[in-house]
């Protein structure tokens, strides 16, 4: 447990350390999450948008 | 270079590339933190808080990275009309924005507890401070059209004019009198690290520069297909009316 | 000439421009860009604003750090190996301050020459190395000390 509290607390610089590792995870991960998103969601579009005008031709036909 | 334009074909070849990246990426980012936090000395001066040094570093790094790719493809969309040009510098920049926010939050975190100050008004920090809103500049551009082409061209001149800020970011510390250090790695003379800080560094900015490529190859992915599917509105809407007509 | 290279012409030489236009907007308000003085500076030139704070750098001299005895006011001399400058401080020092390592300080000089600092910050040099290696070069006799960037 001593140990545990000595690689936390980092000479009493624990909190800053910490601090910059958690926010460059946050960062790191939010920026990835939010690519990913906007990417599902613009191919969802354009599988509707193919959809509906494959459907058109179809008709036209 | 220039059949990569298609979507399709560009789109083929991220899902390929992506997880070659992406997987090295993890590899060396979660390899990079476990020596940055636990494997690596204490500095004989700033004791444990060199650890920041693991992220701030490869952030100003990447910051730096980014804006240069971002105005080099900026300039050849405008001079060559490359069309992947603007694509890839528009996906870019929120990449390089978050690497500058970064870069300034741990680089605050790191002033506190060794200078005694979270902020101070010297050549680096300011320089950095306006590379972060010369992202947020080119971000908003983007955005501030109604016809994107305008918007990506007047883009494209505040990335090639502001290109003029790297070279005082890198040799502010040099130029003038500031309270950031001037630079440990890359240097003439040769880095200025112990080896046993330099690995836990390197290893981290690869994995960032790897971080940076996939999300950009899927930035970019998005952009082109929001473009595709842009045209074949425009294009469905343009064929509705002239059978309506007919 | 086409036009795709007229273009390219275009912008190189705007680049030059650009380049020609910041390095004579850098180099007019040096002056506001510098964060610090030297002693040196501070001593030899004769336009420094005496009426506002001023920022002085330089090196913690050795053997001049006088800790509080009395309470909080520090005392001791930045010098930049040319000119000595005693400053006084009441308030907390930072951490890694050390005689022998970089410090800035805000304030004014007084009648009596003394620095009247309202802020000090610890400045550290851009060598990184553990704890050990550190003292194997001191016992070596291979540590070049500091050197005084000016």
């Amino acid at each position: 447990m001593a140990l545990n509290l000595d690689l936390l607390s980092m000479g009493n610089y624990g909190i800053y350390v910490w601090f910059a590792y958690s926010a460059a995870a946050i960062i790191l991960f939010s920026l990835l999450y939010i690519s990913i998103r906007k990417w599902r969601q613009i191919r969802a579009q354009g599988e509707i948008l193919e959809a509906e005008l494959t459907h058109k031709i179809g008709k036209a036909e | 270079m220039k059949k990569y334009a298609n979507p399709a074909r560009f789109n083929r070849l991220a899902t390929k590339l992506i997880p070659w990246l992406a997987w090295p990426a993890g590899l060396c980012i979660s390899l990079g933190i476990f020596l940055g936090l636990f494997n690596s000395p204490p500095d004989y001066q700033q004791g444990e808080t060199v650890r920041i040094m693991y992220i701030h570093v490869p952030s100003a790094w990447m910051a730096l990275f980014i804006y240069t790719t971002m105005s080099i493809a900026c300039a050849s969309g405008l001079v060559w009309k490359h069309p992947l040009a603007h694509i890839s510098a528009r996906a870019a920049a929120p990449i390089g924005a978050c690497f500058t926010f970064l870069c300034l939050l741990t680089g605050s975190l790191w002033g506190k507890p060794m200078w005694g100050a979270w902020w101070v008004w010297d050549a680096r920090l300011t320089s950095v401070l306006i590379l972060f809103f010369l992202y947020l500049g080119f971000i908003a551009l983007h955005h501030a059209f109604d016809d994107p082409a305008r918007g990506e061209r007047s883009a494209a001149v505040l990335a090639i004019v502001g290109i003029i800020n790297v070279p005082i970011i890198k040799f502010s510390v040099d130029w003038w009198n500031t309270l950031h250090q001037p630079a440990s790695v890359l240097k003439l003379s040769g880095p200025e690290i112990h080896s046993t800080m330099l690995y836990p560094l390197l290893i981290m900015a690869t994995g960032f520069m790897l971080y940076f490529s996939v999300i950009l190859i899927l930035r970019m992915r998005t952009l082109m297909l929001e473009r595709r599917i842009r045209i074949m509105r425009i294009n469905n809407i343009y064929q509705t009316a002239t059978t309506e007509k007919n | 000439m086409t036009r795709k290279r007229r273009r390219f012409y275009f912008l190189i030489s705007c680049m030059i421009t650009l380049c020609i236009a910041a390095a004579l907007v850098l180099t007019a308000i040096e002056d506001k860009i510098t964060f610090f003085y030297s002693p040196t500076d501070l001593v030899l030139k004769k336009n420094m604003p005496r009426a506002q704070q001023i920022r002085i750098g330089g090196l913690v001299k050795r053997d001049s750090w006088k800790k509080p005895f009395n309470g909080l006011t520090h005392k001791f001399i930045i010098t930049d190996l040319q000119y000595d400058i005693l400053v006084s401080f009441k308030g907390i020092i930072p951490d890694i301050f050390r005689e022998g390592q970089g410090v800035v300080v805000l304030g004014r000089l007084t009648e009596n020459g003394v620095f009247q600092a309202s802020e000090v910050l610890a400045k550290h040099d851009e060598r990184y190395m553990p704890p050990e290696v550190a003292d194997a070069l001191k016992q070596s006799g291979k540590w070049e000390g500091n050197k005084v960037k000016q």
